[in-house]
C-alpha cells in the first residue's frame, strides 16, 4: 500500500481535526468545561428516612443534570453528595425530586373535591416533607411531632393545604386526609423523606497547581523523549528529525483528544475531571510507543535498504507494522469496549478518553509521525503543503 | 533443552513467589506487614475503596469557639494536613475546604476513627526553647521537703520484694547474704506525696528524652542529716513507691564517710539515721527554660519541616524552614547557643511533650536548618519531621465529625468494572490464542503471569492502587500484549523465510528487542519525569500513575523477554515444534515462501 504517496489526504485529516479541535478549545468557544474536581462546587450531606440504592441516587441526580455528581455514602442510610455549585432552589429542587421518589412517597394531583385520603403505614409519629404546588405558590413544610391520642393525630396547616393524620383504627394503617382551601394543583407528601444534614460551598479536590505540574512535567517529558529517539535513532540519516515527528504526533494526539472533549463539552455539556488528565497522561504514553514501534522498522529498513528512497522505506515500513499495529490497538479497544459497555458508569468518561486516544495514536504513527519524516526529507519542515519541490 | 530448563524454573520461582503474596490475604513476617481486608489484600485508594470521612472545624486556639478564618489561612491548612497525610503513606486523600471554616478530610482505607485522627493530629502547639542542662534546684522551692512526715529503715515487704529487684537492676547496690539488705524509706504528706511523684515522673520523662536527645538526665539529691550525713542520688528506677501508702523506697545509701562496705543489716541502718533525721531535696534537673526576651518561637514561625538525606554522608536528617520571623529569632537563637556544646540546647516542644533538643554548633541567619544525630534512622526522621510540621498547623481545629465512606467510584460501579475488565482481558486473551496460535496461547500464559507479578508487586511494596494506577496498569498491559505481538510479527517473518522455528524464535526476539526498548525506555523516561515532577510540587496523583506505570513497564519487559522466550523455546524443543503450521497465523498457507524480492546491501 501506498501510505507515503497518500501523504496529502492524511495531512489533510490530520489539519481538519486539530483545527476543528482548536476551534472547540480556544475563546469564543472555549467548549472544555472543566469539572468539580478543578471548580469546587456544593457539598450535600442527605439522610434518607428510607433504604435506597446508590445507584438510583446517582441516577436521580444524572435526571436533573447532575451527571458529575460525585456521590459517596456515608452509612446509615446517609449520602455525600458533591455537585457543582447550586442555589438554594436547585438544593431544594434536589431534595423534592429525591423525596418524590422515596417509596413512601403520595402524591395527589388536582383536588378538585378539595379533599383526599392517602392511605399511609401506620406511624409512630408522624414526620414527613410536604411539596405542594397551589395556584402560583409552591412551598415546602417538614412536619416532626409525636402521635396524640384519638382519632385526629395531627392537625398540620399548610397554606391553603390542611392534613389530618387519622387512626383507622388497624393495626398497620393510618390515614392522611388533605384538605385543600383552593384547588390545589399537585402535592407530595412523603412520609420521613431527605433530611439535609449539611450543605455547604465546596473547595476544589484537585488544586490549581495540579493540572499546571502535570502539564510542565508532559512538556520536559516530551523534551526527555525528543531526546532519547534523537540518540537511540543516531545510526540512520538525521536521527533528530525522528524525535521531531515523534514529538508532533504526540502534540497532535493530545490536542485532538483534548479537542473531542472540548466538542463534547460544547454540545453535550461533557465536563473534565481529574480522570481526563490521568486518561490523558496515558494517551499520552500510548502515543510515543506506537510511534517508536514503526520508526524501529523503518530504522531497520533504511540501514538494509539504504539506497532505496525515504518514503518507499516508509510504506514498506508501514505495511510490515501494520498487522501488529491494528492487532495491539484493537486488543486495547476490546479491553476498553468492554469496560464501557459493561462496566460502572463512573469510569465511562475515562474509558472515552483513553478509547479516542488509542485510535488516534495508532492513526498518528502512520499517518503524522512517518509521513512527516518523508516530507521533511523532500522538501523541508517549513513547506509540507508546497506545491513545488526544493530545488536539489 | 536443557539451558532453557534453568530459566523455566526462574520464572516458576518469580511466579510461585508472586502467587503467594496475592494467594495470602495477609502477610505477616517480621516487620514486613502486608495486606488488608481488601480484594486480593491490595491497599486500594479513596476512588476504589473508601475509608474515613472527617470534617474539622477551624477554632481559636486561646477559647476552642469556632472562627471563621481568612480564606488563605483555610488554604495553608489544606495543605500542611495534605502534606502530612500524604507523608504518612496511606495514600492519597482527599481533602476540601467546607464552606468557609471547615475542611473535609477524606482517608482512603483508614477505616479506624482514631488511627485518622492521630494521623490529622489534633490542635498541636510547638514551641521552641532554649535549654540548660544541670541546673539545681533546690525541691524546697515547691516545699517538699517540709512535706516529710518520717523518715525510717526497714524491708520491704515480701511481694514488692521482687519488683524491687527488677526494677533495681540498675542500681549499684546489690549485696548479697542471706538477709534481705535493708531500705530507706520516706514519708510524704499527701501533698507532699503528689509533689514527689511529679518530680519522679520528670525524671523518669527526662531519661526517655535523654536517650534520643544524648542528654544527662534529671536527677534527685538526697541528703539526709541523721547520725552520719548521708547523700545519694536516686534515679527513676531505684525509688519505688510503696503500694497504697505515701512512702517511697530507696535503697538504703553508703554512710558518707568514704568507708567501702554495704549496709547489710537493719539495725547498722536504723543506727546510721538516729533519732531525728532531716532531709534535703535538691532535683537536678536538665532543662530550665530561658526563653530569650527578643521574642518566642512557635509552629507559626515554621515554614516547614521534612525528612532528607544529608548530602555528604548519606545519614537521615530533618531539615527545618523558618517564614521570615522565624528565620531572625532562630538566628539570634542560635548565634547565642553556637558552639556552647551539650550544656546549651534548643528543645523542642510539640504541647509539653519534648521531642528533641539539638546543640547549635553554628549561627543559622538563613532560616534553613538541619537537625542530625548519630542514632537516627529514617523512620525517626520522618516521624520528627511530622510531628515538627504538625505543631506548625497555620490554624487550631477540632473534629466535628466522622464516618466511614464509600469508594468514590462507588462499590456497585466498581464491582461492575472489575468484571468487564475481566472480560475484555478474557477477549484479548482469546483474540490472541485464535490469531496467532502456540504463540497466543503462550502469551496469554505470559499475560496471566505478568498479571500475577504486578498485582504481587503492587501489594509487596506496597503501592496504594486508585484509578489512575489502574489506568497505567491498562497502558502497561497493552504495551506488555504489544511486545508479545512484536515478537511474534517477526518470528512469522522469519518462519516465512523458511528457517527452523528455533532460530525463528531467536532472531525474532532480537529483531523485536530495539522496539520493545526504544518504546519501553520512552515510557520509562515519561515517568521518571512525572515522577519528579510530581514530587517536587506534590501531586500525588500523577505520582502514584507515574509509579505503577514504570512498575507495569519494568515488569512487562521482563514477561516479554524472559516468560515469552522461555516457554516459546522450552516448546521449540518438543515434538510439537515438527508441526510449523500451528505457530503462524493463517494456518501457515504461505510457508515457507520468501517474500522479499530484493537483495539486502552486504555489510550493513
Amino acid at each position: 500500500m501506498d501510505f507515503a504517496g497518500n501523504k496529502k489526504w492524511f495531512f489533510s485529516i490530520s489539519l481538519v481535526m486539530v483545527v476543528s479541535g482548536l476551534i472547540f478549545l480556544v475563546p469564543p468557544i472555549s467548549g472544555l468545561k472543566a469539572g468539580i474536581d478543578f471548580t469546587g462546587g456544593s457539598s450535600m450531606t442527605l439522610q434518607f428516612s428510607e433504604e435506597i440504592e446508590l445507584k438510583g441516587l446517582r441516577s436521580q441526580m444524572a435526571l436533573l443534570d447532575h451527571e458529575d455528581a460525585v456521590v459517596q455514602n456515608l452509612g446509615d442510610n446517609t449520602y455525600f453528595v458533591r455537585t457543582k455549585k447550586l442555589s438554594d432552589e436547585e438544593k431544594a429542587e434536589i431534595v423534592s425530586k429525591l423525596n418524590s421518589e422515596l417509596e413512601n412517597s403520595y402524591s395527589l394531583i388536582g383536588l378538585t373535591n378539595q379533599q383526599g385520603e392517602i392511605n399511609i403505614p401506620a406511624q409512630e409519629s408522624l414526620e414527613f416533607t410536604i411539596n405542594a404546588e397551589f395556584g402560583e405558590r409552591s412551598g415546602e413544610l417538614i412536619v416532626n411531632q409525636p402521635k396524640n391520642d384519638g382519632d385526629s393525630l395531627v392537625t398540620v396547616p399548610f397554606g391553603d393545604l390542611s392534613m389530618v393524620l387519622k387512626d383507622k383504627k388497624e393495626p398497620d394503617q393510618d390515614v392522611l386526609v388533605v384538605s385543600a382551601g383552593a384547588p390545589v394543583q399537585g402535592a407530595q407528601i412523603t412520609l420521613g423523606g431527605v433530611k439535609v444534614l449539611a450543605f455547604d460551598l465546596v473547595s476544589p479536590s484537585v488544586a490549581k497547581e495540579t493540572v499546571r505540574n502535570a502539564f510542565f512535567a508532559v512538556l520536559v517529558a516530551a523534551v526527555g523523549i525528543f531526546l532519547y529517539i534523537w540518540w537511540a535513532f543516531r545510526g540512520v540519516p538525521s536521527p533528530l528529525r525522528y524525535g521531531a515527528s515523534a514529538i508532533i504526533a504526540l502534540i497532535h494526539d493530545a490536542v485532538i483528544v483534548i479537542g473531542v472533549f472540548a466538542a463534547l463539552g460544547t454540545f453535550v455539556g461533557m465536563e473534565v475531571n481529574l480522570m481526563f488528565m490521568i486518561a490523558l497522561l496515558t494517551v499520552i504514553g500510548y502515543s510515543v510507543n506506537d510511534t517508536i514501534v514503526v520508526f524501529d522498522r523503518l530504522r531497520e529498513n533504511v540501514l538494509v535498504y539504504p539506497n532505496r528512497a525515504l518514503w518507499e522505506n516508509v510504506n514498506v515500513s508501514i505495511s510490515e507494522t501494520i498487522s501488529r499495529s491494528l492487532n495491539t490497538s484493537l486488543t486495547l479497544l476490546f479491553t476498553l469496549l468492554a469496560l464501557m459497555l459493561f462496566g460502572g458508569a463512573t469510569i465511562r468518561e475515562f474509558l472515552l478518553v483513553l478509547l479516542v486516544g488509542v485510535v488516534i495514536g495508532t492513526y498518528s504513527s502512520i499517518g503524522v509521525a512517518s509521513q512527516l519524516l518523508v516530507v521533511w526529507e523532500k522538501r523541508g519542515m517549513f513547506r509540507l503543503f508546497g506545491r513545488s519541490a526544493r530545488a536539489g | 533443552m536443557r539451558r532453557y530448563i534453568r530459566s523455566l524454573i526462574l520464572v516458576m520461582a518469580v511466579v510461585s513467589v508472586a502467587a503467594l503474596i496475592i494467594g495470602f490475604q495477609k502477610i505477616s513476617i517480621g516487620d514486613f506487614q502486608r495486606g488488608d481486608d481488601t480484594i486480593l489484600g491490595m491497599r486500594l485508594g479513596l476512588d476504589l475503596q473508601g475509608g474515613s470521612h472527617l470534617v474539622y472545624e477551624a477554632i481559636d486556639r486561646e477559647t476552642g469557639l469556632p472562627i471563621v478564618p481568612e480564606p488563605s489561612q483555610m488554604e495553608a491548612l489544606q495543605r500542611s494536613i495534605s502534606n502530612r497525610v500524604n507523608a504518612s503513606g496511606i495514600g492519597e486523600p482527599n481533602i476540601q475546604i467546607l464552606g468557609d471554616s471547615r475542611l473535609l478530610v477524606q482517608l482512603p482505607g483508614v477505616r479506624d476513627p482514631a488511627r485518622a485522627k492521630s494521623l490529622i493530629g489534633q490542635t498541636a502547639q510547638l514551641v521552641f526553647k532554649h535549654r540548660q542542662i544541670s541546673v539545681a534546684r533546690p525541691v524546697d522551692e515547691i516545699n517538699t521537703a517540709a512535706q516529710v512526715v518520717g523518715i525510717s529503715a526497714g524491708q520491704l515487704p515480701e511481694q514488692e520484694l521482687e519488683s524491687a529487684e527488677n526494677s533495681t537492676s540498675t542500681s549499684a547496690s546489690n549485696p548479697t547474704g542471706d538477709q534481705e539488705p535493708p531500705v530507706l524509706f520516706v514519708e510524704f504528706t499527701d501533698q507532699g506525696t503528689l509533689e514527689f511523684i511529679k518530680i519522679v515522673d520528670r525524671m523518669m520523662a527526662s531519661v526517655s528524652h535523654a536517650i534520643t536527645a544524648s542528654l544527662v538526665p534529671n536527677t534527685l539529691e538526697i541528703s539526709i542529716n541523721g547520725d552520719q550525713p548521708l547523700k545519694f542520688v536516686a534515679t527513676p528506677f531505684t525509688v519505688q513507691r510503696v503500694e497504697n501508702t505515701n512512702s517511697f523506697a530507696f535503697p538504703f545509701p553508703f554512710p558518707d564517710t568514704g568507708e567501702e562496705g554495704s549496709v547489710g543489716s537493719l539495725d547498722e541502718a536504723l543506727s546510721l539515721l538516729g533519732e531525728n533525721p532531716t532531709i534535703d531535696l535538691v532535683e537536678i534537673q536538665s532543662f530550665v527554660d530561658k526563653t530569650p526576651e527578643y521574642g518566642n518561637l512557635t509552629g507559626d514561625d515554621l515554614a516547614r519541616a521534612y525528612p532528607d538525606q544529608h548530602a555528604q554522608t548519606g545519614a537521615p536528617i530533618v531539615v527545618l524552614e523558618f517564614k521570615s520571623r522565624g528565620t531572625r529569632i532562630w538566628g539570634q537563637l542560635t548565634g547565642d547557643l553556637a558552639g556552647k556544646g551539650s550544656t546549651d540546647r534548643i528543645a523542642i516542644f510539640l504541647d509539653d511533650t519534648e521531642l528533641i533538643a539539638p546543640a547549635v554548633t553554628t549561627p543559622i541567619t538563613t532560616g534553613t536548618t538541619i537537625i542530625q544525630g548519630g542514632s537516627f534512622t529514617l523512620e525517626f526522621a520522618q516521624d520528627l519531621a511530622l510531628q515538627l510540621e504538625s505543631g506548625a498547623l497555620p490554624l487550631s481545629i477540632q473534629l466535628l465529625q466522622e464516618r466511614d465512606v464509600d469508594a468514590i467510584l462507588g462499590a456497585d460501579s466498581l464491582r461492575k468494572s472489575v468484571i468487564a475488565g475481566l472480560v475484555g482481558l478474557g477477549i484479548v486473551l482469546l483474540f490472541m490464542i485464535l490469531y496467532y496460535r502456540v504463540p497466543g496461547l503462550i502469551a496469554s500464559v505470559a499475560l496471566i503471569v505478568y498479571s500475577v507479578i504486578v498485582l504481587a508487586l503492587f501489594k509487596a511494596i506496597p503501592i496504594t492502587l486508585t484509578l489512575s494506577g489502574v489506568a497505567a496498569v491498562i497502558l502497561s498491559i497493552g504495551i506488555a500484549v504489544d511486545a508479545n505481538i512484536l515478537i511474534f510479527e517477526r518470528m512469522k517473518e522469519e518462519l516465512r523465510m523458511g528457517r527452523t522455528l528455533l532460530s525463528a524464535i531467536n532472531i525474532g526476539f532480537n529483531r523485536a528487542w530495539p522496539a520493545i526498548r526504544d518504546g519501553n525506555v520512552s515510557t520509562l523516561i515519561t515517568c521518571a519525569i512525572l515522577y519528579y515532577f510530581a514530587n517536587q510540587l506534590g501531586t500525588t496523583v500523577v505520582q502514584g500513575f507515574a509509579v505503577a506505570l514504570a512498575i507495569g513497564v519494568i515488569v512487562s519487559l521482563f514477561t516479554a523477554i524472559t516468560v515469552s522466550r522461555t516457554f516459546l523455546r522450552v516448546i521449540a524443543t518438543t515434538r510439537i515444534s515438527r508441526r510449523l503450521e500451528i505457530f503462524v497465523p493463517a494456518g501457515g498457507a504461505d510457508l515457507p515462501q520468501r517474500q522479499d524480492n530484493e537483495t539486502p546491501v552486504p555489510g550493513s
